[in-house]
């Protein structure tokens, strides 16, 4: 739907009303026409309610006036001639038909057929009355409610109803009984009759009023329409074809679009004021004010004029219609360039906003090319680094440990070639050069261990630690046959880890544990697991030694760290650096508790 | 049992005259043939002028020019030293070296112990074993 840009101010009270939306009814199709429907029409019935009850009223007293006998209820004037009772019956049924009619969506089933019964009826009266007319046939109908003495003014047949008048009941009782009824092509053949209807009515009221009684009585002699019926006719006009408002003819008068705006406008006072003008040109001819072409003249001067200031104020209201429309338009249009504007702008941004993020990811790109060729060049580097340690610790192996045994040997030599020439204190450096030079080689030792450890690669397999502490404990016991030593080893303290440098974590461990209770009258090593509380688990070796200050715990671990002196425990420092490096290298922790005098336990886990 | 000579091949001096020392220390009185370098020996063993085979080769690793293990794979690969007892004397007990002195056909691996007296002994055994007890690869003819 299209809504009407400059609201008039000139639509009429009735069309405010008629236009509160509600649903169409009955079926009948709303019309799409873009500029004759704007609105919904109601189906508030003012105008056909009104036009219905004033039929009814009309009927009533015409038929009052009959029945009593009082001619002022029949004709308006004792020199008119008067509304015959079939007449009044007619408009009494019309009347009845259209309020059923027009409400039936709020009565019963039944009412609509009393509607269409009152209509039928009315177009039976009207055909009966017709044929009467031209076949000459008399039906009896004319006097069967009330008797008409003969001689009535403008009356032909006493009783019986005017030509145009039996016509125009046919016509509204058929328009009443099609009231709903479409044709194939959606057009509505009621207001097509009630617009013969109109026309005929209006002939009868111009006749009345300009005195022309041809123009209400068709035919010189025969009954004339009164004029009470003539208005009753333009009331079921106006009512039947208000009926259906949103369709055809009514429509387009009720149409909020700016024709039907200056139909409303202009159509009644066109209607009136040619109406008047006639009437006027007539009535001061026949006064004998002025001759004939004086009054055509004067007739056609005061048309022109009023046509005129007419169409001139509804020009005007047009432009200022059009002028808010076109304002609006001109708003709209700079809504939309600010719209399309804002649309470029957006896409442009989002246009840069994809460009700096395809920039992004080739730089991410880029990037991770550069990380990527980063740790391949830091790989290459690190296995350069780890070949030279390699290379390093190789020759280390060979060539630390020649000088070492030149000065032992040539040490020795000394003491066996130049023994008489040496005293005691000669001899006993010599001792010591040798035990350094012993040491120095040991030393050495520990640090390749340490440095291979560091580089053997790894392999996990599932291995039973209680085993390998077994075959450890096993060993030493043959080494020092003569010591108490109890050993307690738990079984199955499975783990996934490399063999070999488990082994050597395990030997270092057990051997510690076996050197620092040397002393005990009885040693207790223990080896177990357990789990922590984060179901980790945590291997143990346990023992009654001399143990160690916590206070030097951190110093455990660290390579050449030892707590004791050479003298009181042999060792080179080495051994839980290098159970460091293997249980990190199995991504576990080491640590200690002990307390001295009364014992040392070693923790580790593996895989954290 | 033929008196046959020791090729000692060694490139240090000092372990020359400590290796010569330990051998009369242990009463083994055997010629000691010195070789400084793999090169040396192997002209010495394959050379044009071939003396008589040694008893047996006392083969250090870490030689300049070709090294030990360089030259045990050519005493090997050639007809007339293929049997020839070698016996790897050295500092090192790197995995590596042991491995290939083995798989290159060494009869023996022995480590160099820094403490003399323990040295004197090692070289006791080794001559007593290779000398006297073992029992030599057939001589060619």
């Amino acid at each position: 739907m299209i809504r009407a840009v400059g609201e008039g101010g000139g639509s009429s009270q009735f069309h405010s009303c008629l236009f509160t939306s509600i649903d169409m009814i009955n079926g009948l199709e709303q019309t799409d026409k873009a500029n004759t429907v704007i609105r919904q029409p109601c189906r508030f019935f003012v105008i056909p309610a009104a036009s219905g009850i004033t039929l009814v009223m009309v009927g009533g007293i015409v038929l009052a006036g009959w029945l009593f006998g009082i001619p002022v209820l029949k004709s308006i004037h004792p020199d008119l001639v008067t509304m015959k009772a079939n007449t009044a019956l007619c408009f009494l049924l019309a009347g009845v038909a259209l309020c059923f009619l027009i409400a039936f969506p709020f009565v019963s089933r039944s009412c609509r057929f009393i509607g269409y019964g009152a209509a039928f009826i009315v177009f039976l009266i009207g055909i009966l009355s017709l044929l009467e007319y031209l076949t000459g046939f008399d039906f009896r109908i004319d006097q069967l409610l009330f008797q008409e003495e003969t001689g009535a003014v403008g009356t032909s047949h006493p009783g019986r109803m005017a030509l145009n008048t039996a016509v125009n009941f046919i016509l509204i009782g058929l328009a009443l009984l099609l009231l709903n009824t479409k044709t194939h092509r959606g057009l509505l053949p009621a207001q097509f009759l009630i617009l013969i209807e109109g026309l005929i009515t209006l002939f009868a009221i111009i006749g009345y009023a300009y005195n022309v009684p041809s123009f209400y009585g068709i035919l010189p002699g025969f009954t004339r329409m009164a004029l009470n019926t003539a208005f009753a006719f333009t009331a079921a006009f106006v009512g039947i074809l208000w009926a259906r408002p949103d369709r055809e003819v009514t429509a387009f008068l009720s149409s909020k679009s700016l024709g039907g705006r200056i139909v409303r406008l202009q159509l009644p006072v066109v209607i009136l004021v040619i109406f008047l003008l006639g009437w006027l040109h007539l009535w001061g001819e026949r006064m004998g004010f002025y001759d004939s072409s004086f009054g055509a003249a004067l007739h056609a001067t005061t048309f022109i004029i009023i046509a005129y200031i007419v169409i001139y104020f509804s020009s005007a209201r047009l432009n200022r219609a059009d002028a808010v429309r076109r304002q609006a338009e001109d708003e709209l249009k700079k809504y939309r360039d600010q719209l399309e504007e804002l649309v470029k702008e957006r896409t442009a941004q989002l246009e840069s906003e994809i460009t700096e993020r395809k920039r992004a990811e080739e730089e991410i790109i880029k990037l991770n090319e550069e990380l990527e060729q980063r740790i391949i060049m830091r790989t290459a580097q690190l296995e350069s680094a780890n070949k030279e340690l390699e290379a390093f610790s190789y020759s280390v192996s060979h060539d630390l440990r020649a000088p070492l045994r030149s000065i032992d040997g040539f040490s020795a030599a000394l003491m066996e070639d130049y023994a008489d020439s040496l005293d005691e204190r000669a001899k006993n450096y010599i001792t010591r050069i040798r035990s350094g030079t012993v040491r120095m080689a040991e030393l050495i030792d520990d640090l390749l261990k340490l440095s291979r450890v560091s580089r053997a690669e790894m392999q996990y397999v599932g291995v039973d630690l209680s085993v390998i502490v077994r075959s450890v404990a096993e060993e030493l016991r043959k080494m020092e046959p003569d010591r108490d030593v109890e050993f307690i080893i738990t079984d199955s303290a499975r783990a996934d880890c490399d063999p070999h440098l488990m082994k050597i974590v395990l030997e270092n461990l057990i051997e510690n544990a076996f050197k620092f209770t040397n002393g005990k009258p009885h040693a207790r090593i223990e080896f177990s697991m357990s789990m922590s509380s984060d179901m980790e688990r945590v291997y143990f070796v346990r023992d009654n030694g001399v143990g160690f200050d916590m206070r030097y715990v951190d110093k455990l671990f660290g390579v050449f760290q030892r707590l004791h002196t050479v003298t009181e425990f042999p060792g080179t420092g080495i051994g839980l650096a290098t159970v460091k490096r293997i249980i990190h290298r199995h991504g576990g922790r080491v640590w200690a508790e002990g307390e001295v005098g009364k014992g040392a336990t070693f923790y580790f886990t593996l895989e954290s | 049992m033929y008196n046959k000579h020791i090729l000692l091949v060694e490139d240090n001096p000092d372990d020359v005259e400590l290796t010569i020392r330990a051998l009369k220390r242990s009463n083994i009185t055997n010629e000691v043939v010195l070789a400084r370098d793999g090169a040396e020996a192997l002209e010495i063993l394959l050379g044009d002028s071939p003396s008589d085979m040694p008893a047996l080769v006392l083969l250090d690793l870490k030689l300049p020019k070709v090294d030990g293990l360089q030259a045990l794979e050519r005493i090997r690969a050639d007809e007339r030293t293929k049997l020839l007892p070698v016996v790897i004397l050295t500092s090192s007990t790197e995995e590596q070296d042991v491995a290939r002195g083995y798989s290159l056909g060494c009869n023996s691996y022995i480590r160099k112990p820094v403490d003399f007296d323990q040295f004197v002994k090692a070289v006791q055994e080794l001559g007593l074993y290779w000398l006297v007890l073992n029992e030599p690869p057939p001589e060619r003819r």
